[in-house]
């Protein structure tokens, strides 16, 4: 995945710097499964869960993107995780990354939209092989900090 | 080794006839195999000769419960549902502790145990371990059926009886030049009610044929063919609830029937010239039977069961012995394989009553209801399980027998190896909903394929010594041993895909269980040979009218099989390897038959208890072993008048079985019972007219036990029966 990564930035590089543009060179962000570090706040205390992967899934333009949690429990005294994807992020792609950014979104889990965990205030960035974001679900301030999964 | 059975095999010599006679008044009682007469046979063995049979209305082996001692088969369920009890040793399901053979055709399927049969003979019951010549199955003994063959003056018999349960039996049996045919009928309406179809739930047609052909192309060569056909269709499982101590009455919504259609062809060849005797048997069997089952046994539709089994199997024998019996050294050496192909199939059909509480209960209850809830819209929700079950088996084996004065010494061994192989092919499917995400229903399916395979190599010996301490009596000790073939739980199979249906369910939702639903799975449905070593004393006395026997017997049975039902709300069953065990116990038999007098008592002791049985929640060491009787009693008393030229005869008999444990832990156990039964017949040479009675005292009793999804379910033993008959001997 690195490399498949690293090619594809080449050839964006390549391509960026054919055409006859004012713009420097920006950095697409593309598919990636990161593995990192997933904080809830519940009550005023932090919950940390270690080696969570999250997927990001840019659409064909690159303006767009879902983020899929895996295995996420947002508090300890929930006795089952679940897989919840955040869909509709907006990105916008940078020379230092892609930021992304979403105001509000009815995330999808079990099988369906799922209103009760509505994200509010997404805020991250894809930069180098790190992903970072910042959102409310539901009633719970979330954060992630994630590395690119070596294949 | 090799050398001493290549020796022995060319130097075997035998007579010409190869099966044991031994002679009782009137009777002539064969036992396949063996080399020596009943009394220098060093175990323990009960000869029934025709005349007991026909008194004590035996036409079936679950009617020798208790009348061989030791033996319990109790009568329950259906007819696949034939289940041996012997010496301590046995187990509901699965392989039998007891080999079955009919004219020395070995029964490789347990599902044709229980057959009625007309035109038997004798039947002898070897006890304890037989396995250096019988191989696997024979660790509790082995029950040998000798039918009329036409080498013997029998007159032509035409049976028939009527009576209780609107039961009607029929049959006949006849010899014509080289054949011999016997053929039965039997049909009831069945005795226990289903109270919730508010009809009879164990009514029985049952029919069995057979045909045996003896020719002698040259004076040493003999051919014997005999064909075996048993069809039957029957109801059954009348099982009723157990709770709060009330056993209610038998009460389930579902089918529950058995069809069973049973063939079996043998062909043996005797070869005899001076030095050495062979025989050679070959056999063909087929069983085909298809069984459907109410298996939550409630008006509720919670899960169905329905069995359908085609199996073939083809035997093969050979065994060499001397011809000269006047020898004191007598070698036999053999060789049996067989292979068996079995096409089980065997779906689960959840109905709604059983999708919402053992799956959807189920599910829903790891879930928080703030989270949601999952729904199946199916009404029904099949589980189907296929399963193609090879088994092979291939020994040797060699017995000497030294006779020297008194002294009689035998030692064997058999060397046995046995492979097995099943595919399985099972798929679950359904349609399920997570309320309130998804807006309609998906589809869900659950393949669960693959292979399982399991050898075994067993060296099986035998040594023994008898003494004849006078014309009229002998004793005796010995060690044997003998071992109940491995096997595959395909009971099980329905509750690793409720499992695995559960599972996938919630990982296409996206949901993961921090406790995932466990089952076992297919390669733990495997389980090994149970084997046991047998020690032994024993004396028997016959002399004029009074014979008498005692056994005293002690087994070591290490890998015990037992069924076990899985903790929890589960719907299978499985049999395992719990640990070791042992059973030690004594057995005697005593019969006075002067004049016109008959008398008869056989009772047996066993004590049999797990040495090491932990299931991982409780040890159960030193607890009795389910369902073995402590105490087997038969006492039969009987005479006959002399009445205008005719034979008036009154019999009656007590049969005791207990008491019994009937779960490991002893919470659930049975006292002693007794049923008395009787027979009063008019005799004249040409007819004879009876009429007979089971369980007289109409004593109430259960006779079987058995837990299903968390329920516990009694059988009850058969209610009163009387039955009046003719029989015309033509």
């Amino acid at each position: 995945m690195k490399k498949t990564i690293y090619l594809l930035l080449a050839f964006a590089a390549v391509l960026v710097s054919c055409e006859k543009t004012e713009k420097e060179d920006v950095v697409i962000a593309v598919n990636g499964d990161y593995i990192g570090t997933l904080t809830v706040n519940y009550q005023e205390t932090d919950y940390e869960t270690d080696s969570v992967k999250v997927s990001f899934q840019p659409n064909e333009a690159g303006d767009s993107a879902s983020i899929t949690l895996y295995q996420v429990r947002f508090v300890p005294q929930m006795p089952v995780t679940i897989d919840i994807t955040v869909p509709g992020i907006s990105v916008e792609n940078t020379e230092n990354g892609a930021l992304l950014s979403c105001v509000q979104s009815i995330p999808l889990a079990m099988g369906g939209e799922y209103p009760r965990y509505t994200v509010t205030g997404f805020q991250g960035e894809v930069k180098g092989e790190e992903i970072t974001f910042s959102l409310v679900f539901g009633s719970y301030p979330t954060s992630y900090r994630g590395r690119l999964q070596e294949e | 080794m090799t050398m001493m059975l290549l020796l022995s095999l060319l130097t075997a010599v035998s007579p010409l006839n190869d099966t044991l006679t031994h002679e009782l008044p009137a009777v002539s009682i064969t036992v396949a195999k063996e080399q020596v007469p009943v009394e220098r046979m060093a175990s323990a063995v009960s000869a029934i000769s025709s005349e007991s049979i026909r008194r004590s209305s035996t036409y079936r082996p679950n009617s020798l419960s208790s009348l061989i001692p030791g033996l319990h088969i109790p009568d329950y369920g259906a007819s696949l549902t034939s289940t041996i009890y012997l010496r301590g040793l046995g187990s509901r399901m699965e392989n039998p502790v007891m080999g079955l053979y009919i004219d020395g055709i070995p029964v490789l399927d347990k599902n044709a145990y229980d057959f009625d049969w007309e035109g038997v003979q004798s039947v002898t019951m070897l006890r304890g371990p037989q396995g250096t010549l019988y191989g696997r199955n024979s660790m509790g003994g082995v029950l040998s059926l000798s039918t009329i063959s036409p080498s013997e003056e029998a007159r032509p018999l035409v049976r028939v009886e009527y009576g209780s349960a609107n039961t009607l039996r029929a049959g006949t049996s006849l010899v014509a030049g080289d054949h011999a045919v016997s053929m039965t009928f039997r049909h009831t309406d069945g005795h226990f009610v289903n109270t919730c179809q508010n009809r009879l739930c164990d009514p029985y047609d049952g029919l069995a044929m057979r045909w045996k052909w003896v020719g002698h192309s040259r004076e040493r060569l003999c051919l014997t063919n005999i064909l075996m056909m048993n069809l039957s269709e029957e109801g059954g499982f009348a099982y009723g609830l157990w709770q709060d101590s009330v056993l209610h009455p038998v009460s389930y919504n579902e089918e529950g029937n058995y069809r069973r259609l049973s063939v079996i062809e043998g062909f043996r060849l005797n070869y005899c010239d001076e030095v050495v005797k062979t025989d050679a048997l070959v056999s063909l069997q087929w069983l085909s039977d298809d069984m459907r089952m109410d298996q939550d046994y409630s008006p509720r539709s919670v899960f169905t069961l329905q069995q359908r089994q085609q199996s073939g199997a083809a035997t093969m024998e050979f065994i060499a012995r001397r011809t000269d019996a006047d020898v004191s050294w007598q070698p036999q050496t053999g060789m049996f394989s067989f292979y068996r192909r079995n096409r089980l199939s065997a779906p689960v059909t959840f109905g709604r009553d059983g999708i919402e509480s053992l799956i959807l209960d189920n599910a829903n209850s790891h879930i928080p209801p703030e989270v949601g809830y999952l729904t199946i819209s199916d009404e029904t929700m099949p589980v189907n399980s296929d399963f193609v079950i090879d088994s092979w088996n291939v020994a040797l084996f060699h017995e000497s027998v030294w006779d020297l004065d008194r002294w009689q010494i035998t030692a064997g061994i058999r060397f046995d190896y046995e492979g097995a192989r099943m595919d399985y092919d099972c798929l679950a499917r359904l349609h399920y909903r997570f309320v309130p995400t998804m807006i309609r229903d998906k589809e869900l399916s659950v393949p669960y394929q693959g292979t399982v395979a399991h050898h075994c190599f067993e060296i099986i010996p035998k040594l023994s010594l008898l003494y004849r301490v006078s014309d009229v009596t002998t004793c005796y000790s010995g060690i044997s041993k003998g071992y109940r073939a491995g096997g595959f739980n395909t009971q099980i199979f329905s509750d690793i895909l409720q499992n695995l249906t559960m599972n996938a369910m919630m990982r296409d939702l996206g949901v993961y269980l921090d406790r995932p639903y466990v089952s076992v799975s297919a390669s733990n449905t495997e389980y090994d040979p149970e084997s046991a070593w047998n020690m032994e004393v024993g004396a028997r006395l016959r002399e004029n009218a009074f014979h008498a026997e005692a056994a005293l017997y002690c087994i070591n049975v290490v890998n015990q099989q037992l069924t076990v039902f899985p903790p929890g709300m589960s719907t299978g069953r499985m049999m395992t390897n719990v640990g070791r065990s042992r059973s030690r116990g004594l057995e005697t038999a005593l019969g006075w038959n002067p004049d016109r007098f008959r008398s008869q008592l056989a009772w047996s002791w066993c004590d049999a208890r797990f040495v090491d049985y932990n299931d991982g929640n409780e040890d159960y060491s030193g607890n009795r072993i389910p369902y073995v009787p402590q105490h087997t009693l038969f006492l039969g008393l009987g005479y006959s008048f002399k009445l205008n030229g005719k034979m008036l005869d009154f019999d009656a008999g007590l049969r005791g079985e207990g008491p019994f444990n009937w779960n490991e832990s002893g919470s659930q156990h049975e006292p002693f019972r007794i049923r008395a039964d009787g027979r009063v017949a008019l005799v004249s040479d040409n007819w004879e007219l009876y009429v007979r009675g089971e369980n007289l005292t109409d004593a109430s009793g259960r006779s079987f036990y058995f837990k299903s999804v968390g329920n516990e379910f009694f059988a009850r033993v058969k209610p009163r029966t009387l039955m009046t008959g003719i029989t015309f001997k033509l």
